[in-house]
């Protein structure tokens, strides 16, 4: 190689000049669309670690086996035939016009979604037990190239057009109580009564009383930067509810220092320094759960290893539970309570596994996917998907059901449903314990991700979005 | 000019810049394909307000720099983009000495590797960089300097071999 830096990085600004990389035109598509993902990613949290949570631990069911080997899939035991479409709710509720791509959401038994008309956005909201409309309204400014997105808790509506701007409408009618603007790249913490968000230039926090806008609280800019805020999640919490975090919230400040605060009057409850703490932690590395916050970001200065920390924010007791091996990261992780779940990655190999996180052991680690996410459901395991195969892990590892071309995502108490592509296909709902399949019908194509409660599915298309059953 | 062809033209204008860059901090020819593809994403996104900007270019950077040293917001970049675009056109493996080159990078703080990124991948001046990093001429030299004498240490060289006499320039 040679031996001068200015040759080697020479030869690396060749190679980064022959990297193809896409259009203008796409990057633009992208930043609309990532609008409409920014409005829904605290859904998709909630939906990732509230499922977490249900199946009470059963210690002995995985404390008796360290390791295991993968396991063919069981035969797939069909407990209902599909007897066609699925069932609809209703009839489908119309844009009016051509619609590239929507995400609706469903909150409290409503069904929600906006979409674009000309340089306003629209908002319906439906009863999702019958698909009646129950409100329509019109008339937020937004702009050509931003988009429409709607969120919800039980006691309001956020519509945002992906620009910064969000309006806080009633849920009863659609009236607008108040808006606001939020930084490019903080974050929001919804609770049903309070809106805490955080300006990631400033470090600034400021809470809101989400039904009148008023301010209750905030943290002013300091030279210990607030790096991130989290919700906390509890025992039993609705997966799809946006209104995610009970009243604890959680600061995380640039020296590692981890504030837990009352959401409501912004007291802090106790400030505890975690045992190597998150420094510049990523969002997403980081899940505050039952009392507990679980790290999986780098240890130190962006060059060690990935670890696992664990620390109560009651106590302040704190534990590195794992380390992971240089060249290694993590995939993701999840709270499969008492232990953690994580995808350990290293180029293209992947093993799922399982940390106990009171003796900080590796109970069991088996081969995992190379692409997609973590979710659990107590100690059971959806692994993959994202355009790879998808498959549920029971607690001691081993495989109970693989797809090859769907999604796999928690519905409640342990079952799971089976999402055909976006050109449509079957949908089937898996038992966990058993692996046993239920075929519920096929739906047709969609535009965009659909959404669900344990008995409703709603998934846009071009023209409307449509609610249907969930009978298992 | 209209708002699209103005982010067009800054596209085609310093797309290839901020793929160095990135490449420069990832050594990942796909992780530097999604993390520019994103910075540009998130740039249509507040395009009203970055058309104000004094450096565009430097708040694509700060981006890059953000998702760069962060795993997670990588992961769901990549996430994002397979589950809504086909695949991006394929792109050769790294060579050795980049390999090598990224794994030496990779022991070094990130500023100081950002810094070497600025100015061997970009020909920024240390005055440059200083300007858009917010340092001093001589928190930034000292930046460059440790980083050389660090990656030479690493590649196991000598510090002599890794100057191009970036600490004279203002």
């Amino acid at each position: 190689m040679p031996t001068d830096l200015d040759d080697i990085f020479a030869s690396v600004a060749r190679e980064a000049d022959a990297i193809p990389l896409r259009t203008a035109a796409e990057a633009r598509r992208r930043g609309r669309q990532r609008s409409r993902n920014g409005i829904v990613a605290a859904a998709a949290a909630v939906c990732v670690v509230a499922a977490g949570v249900g199946v009470l631990a059963s210690p002995e069911r995985w404390a008796d086996q360290k390791t295991v080997a993968p396991t063919p899939s069981p035969t797939v035991t069909s407990t209902t035939v599909a007897a066609g479409p699925l069932p609809m709710v209703g009839k489908p509720i119309p844009y009016g016009r051509t619609v590239n791509e929507t995400s609706p959401v469903i909150v409290k038994g409503r069904v929600y979604d906006a979409w674009k008309v000309g340089d306003k956005i629209a908002v319906v909201a439906a009863d999702a037990r019958t698909g009646e409309v129950v409100w329509r309204v019109e008339g937020f400014e937004t702009s050509q190239d931003l988009g429409a997105f709607v969120s919800a808790t039980d006691d309001a509506v956020l519509v945002s057009s992906g620009g910064g701007r969000t309006w806080v409408l009633d849920p009863a009618d659609g009236s607008r109580r108040w808006d606001f603007t939020g930084s490019h790249l903080g974050e929001w913490v919804v609770h049903q009564r309070v809106l805490v968000q955080r300006n990631d230039q400033t470090g600034r926090v400021d809470a809101y009383e989400l039904k009148t806008g008023q301010e209750l609280w905030s943290i002013a800019p300091s030279a210990d930067k607030v790096d991130q805020v989290l919700g906390m999640r509890v025992f039993g919490q609705e997966q799809l509810q946006d209104g995610y975090t009970d009243n604890r919230l959680v600061v995380v400040r640039r020296s590692g220092k981890v504030e837990l605060r009352d959401i409501v009057s912004g007291d802090v409850q106790r400030t505890t320094t975690p045992v190597s703490p998150p420094q510049g932690a990523p969002p997403g590395s980081l899940i505050a759960y039952d009392g507990k916050l679980y790290d999986d970001g780098p240890g130190c200065c962006d060059v060690d290893p990935y670890r696992v920390v664990v620390t109560d924010l009651g106590t302040g007791a704190s534990k590195k539970v794992f380390r992971g091996e240089l060249g290694h990261s993590s995939g993701g992780m999840a709270v499969c309570d008492p232990g953690v779940c994580l995808l350990d990655r290293e180029g293209e190999t992947t093993r799922v596994l399982l940390i106990d996180a009171v003796r900080g052991s590796v109970l069991w680690s088996v081969p995992g996917p190379s692409t997609g996410s973590i979710a659990a459901y107590g100690l059971d395991i959806l692994v993959g998907g994202e355009g790879g195969p998808a498959a549920m892990l029971d607690g001691n590892g081993r495989e109970v059901f693989r797809t090859a071309d769907g999604d796999l995502e928690w519905l409640d108490g342990g079952y799971a449903v089976v999402m055909p592509p976006l050109t449509g296909g079957e949908v089937s709902v898996v038992n966990a314990p058993y692996g046993a399949v239920s075929r519920l019908g096929t739906l047709p194509a969609r535009t965009g991700p659909c959404v669900h409660t344990p008995d409703r599915l709603v998934c846009p298309t071009a023209k409307d979005v449509r609610i249907y059953q969930l009978k298992r | 000019m209209t708002t699209t062809a103005d982010f067009d033209d800054f596209y085609r204008d310093t797309s290839r810049r901020l793929a160095r860059y990135a490449y420069g901090l990832t050594g990942d020819p796909g992780d530097a394909q999604d993390l520019v593809q994103e910075a540009y994403a998130r740039a249509w996104q507040r395009w009203r307000q970055l058309v104000d900007y004094e450096d565009r270019e430097a708040w694509l950077r700060l981006v890059v720099n953000r998702l760069s040293t962060d795993r997670w917001r990588r992961l769901g970049v990549r996430r994002a983009r397979a589950a809504a675009e086909p695949p991006p056109q394929h792109s050769p493996p790294p060579s050795e000495n980049t390999v090598l080159l990224i794994r030496a990078m990779r022991t070094l703080p990130m500023v100081h590797r950002r810094a070497l990124a600025l100015h061997y991948l970009l020909d920024r001046s240390v005055a440059e960089i200083a300007h858009e990093t917010g340092a001093t001429i001589g928190t930034v030299k000292s930046w460059l300097s440790r980083g050389r004498t660090q990656l030479a240490a690493a590649l196991g060289e000598t510090p002599a071999l890794a100057t191009n006499g970036a600490d004279d320039a203002n």
